[in-house]
């Protein structure tokens, strides 16, 4: 077995810690309260029903010698990496929505079985394909009467106030989350609301009332503060409390929701010729290849995820800029059940190594491992919208997987024409020719094809 | 009479539970595993929003229990669903 390597982002919970250990996941759990609290947990089956629902990663008890002289943990739980971990700003509103939803579920499921969640941190939601997961075995503890919601206002930060965002202000919360990686406070969130979006029992209560209290709070002496420990919440009203914010949640629609999906599906046959070229060559990549994972970087909708998942990738870990277009894809990774995870991201500013010690949450290429990688309708993007030169953007690209297929349509495309249209011409690099170079400087070109009567060209590339 | 003697009851009865929720408000809540702190706002709100949804659910109870004992007391027997 590979020697453990501690996870740099698990450090807030004394209970246990998270290592990595090859394709394995351990979770120490330390002697005294935290051991004692999971052996509750184990021993009324909380585990296994929890499992069996889907809510949470199954594990298995391990004695790992080594991991436990080094730390003294009483207990090691060992579970199967996930192939990404992706972080709530990464998410669309689709996704973090469905991981709302799990956490109040896992919730309420436990506490109907005597237990209670000890935080509310949506970096606990992980996804399989595009269904949330719960990764914190030790966030478990027994619920005890008239207990308080500990992860109330972390639940409000880092779920509910993001889609409010997206509902209420039509704005998504990624860039200010990705700053502001406990969430978006009540106190933030507050003054930003229209006046009518005030009148909800969900948003009077919990963002304009806790955030009014919050500020009042401040500055008062520890003694008065103190005294609130001995508040209380009967379990009818914290149990409603969780079911409040669940029908609230369950209110918020996706504005381009799943028959929105079926529609764009049937409408978009123009230039269906070029398409199914395009779905071909990708196709013949992706079986040539058989890559464990694919990353689709602009994979819109994910049209050519879904042909990649059909030729034979075993996961497709897409990245968008548009939230439309991501909500659509992870509404078609739903209903198609496809191993297929839609991710926010701007390819020219993609997520930093950030938090404690700049390393509490991985940039992208740190966490991404992929066997092959599409990138189409994506190079204008970077190198005309964003000026970056065509050479940067190649290497950026072919830098992420040992293969894959890159599209670079040239200037006598619509897309490109529409992107230079208010804007003088300095791109004098930017065309096939200089492309093709560059994607040979850094591997063998395997095939090309021009699509159909337009400017565009499809490149395969290998570098392995 | 039964009738009058519940009525009285189902009356009395709020003040008897007022009580005893008064009793384990001021009982302290031991948060010995917390690692995270839950927040000011978060606690106060919380205490609200509890007793808000724990006076509705009584006040349903309760004006259920007092439909049921005006009913028998006062109202048709025939329409009392358990003489249907």
């Amino acid at each position: 077995m590979n020697a453990p390597l501690r996870d740099p982002g698990s450090f807030r919970d004394p209970s246990g810690a998270v290592y990595r250990s090859g394709d394995r996941i351990l979770r120490t759990v330390m002697p005294g309260n935290a051991s004692e609290v999971y052996r509750a947990a184990r021993e009324s089956g909380l585990f296994k029903d929890l499992a069996e629902r889907g809510y949470l990663l199954p594990f298995e008890e391990m004695e790992v010698p080594a991991l436990q002289s080094m730390t003294g943990a009483a207990h090691v739980l060992a579970s199967a990496r996930l192939p990404f971990i992706s972080y709530p700003y990464e998410w669309s509103f689709a996704l973090h929505r469905k991981a709302a939803l799990l956490h109040l579920d896992l919730h309420l499921a436990a506490l109907e079985r005597g237990f209670d969640l000890s935080d509310a941190s949506a970096y606990n939601v992980q996804f399989q394909g595009s269904s949330p997961i719960f990764i914190d075995h030790l966030s478990l503890r027994p619920y005890r009467d008239g207990a308080v919601w500990t992860g109330h206002r972390q639940f409000c930060m880092q779920f509910l106030n993001p889609l409010l965002c997206h509902t209420l202000l039509k704005i998504a919360p990624n860039t200010l989350f990705r700053g502001s990686l406990e969430g978006i406070e009540p106190e933030v969130l507050a003054p930003l609301l229209p006046f009518r979006s005030k009148l909800s029992w969900t948003v009077l209560t919990h963002v304009v009332m806790q955030a009014a209290l919050q500020r009042r709070a401040s500055g008062r002496r520890a003694a008065t503060i103190g005294r609130l420990r001995s508040v209380s919440v009967s379990k009818v009203a914290f149990v409603g409390m969780l079911q409040g914010l669940r029908r609230a949640i369950i209110a918020m629609k996706v504005l381009s929701g799943a028959t929105v999906w079926s529609d764009y599906a049937q409408s978009n046959s123009y230039g269906a010729a070029e398409a199914d070229a395009k779905r071909r060559f990708v196709s013949e990549m992706v079986a040539k290849v058989r890559p464990r994972m694919l990353v689709d970087l602009g994979c819109n909708t994910g049209d050519y995820s879904d042909a990649a998942l059909e030729a034979g990738a075993g996961r497709v870990i897409g990245f968008d800029f548009d939230h439309g277009a991501l909500n659509l894809a992870a509404a078609r990774a739903e209903a198609k059940k496809l191993d297929f995870l839609p991710l926010w991201l701007d390819a020219a500013n993609p997520s930093p190594n950030q938090g404690w010690g700049q390393s509490e949450r991985l940039g992208l290429s740190e966490r991404l491992n992929a066997d092959a990688i599409i990138a189409l309708a994506l190079v204008h993007h970077l190198a005309i919208s964003r000026n970056i030169p065509l050479d940067a953007v190649v290497d950026w690209i072919v830098g992420l997987a040992p293969m894959g297929v890159i599209e670079c349509p040239d200037k006598s495309d619509p897309m490109v024409q529409q992107l230079l249209a208010l804007r003088e011409d300095i791109f004098a690099d930017y065309d096939h020719e200089h492309f093709v170079a560059h994607v040979a400087r850094r591997a063998r070109i395997v095939r090309q094809e021009r699509l159909g009567q337009g400017g565009r060209l499809l490149v395969w590339f290998d570098r392995s | 009479m039964a009738g009058y003697r519940d009525l009285m009851r189902v009356l009395l009865k709020p003040l008897a539970v007022g009580g005893g929720a008064a009793l384990i408000l001021s009982a302290s809540y031991d948060s010995a595993f917390a690692y995270l702190d839950p927040g000011t706002g978060s606690i106060i709100l919380q205490s609200l929003i509890a007793g808000i949804i724990g006076s509705m659910a009584f006040a349903r109870m309760y004006w259920t229990r007092l439909k049921d004992v005006l009913r028998r007391t006062f109202g048709n027997r025939n329409s009392d669903p358990k003489n249907q």
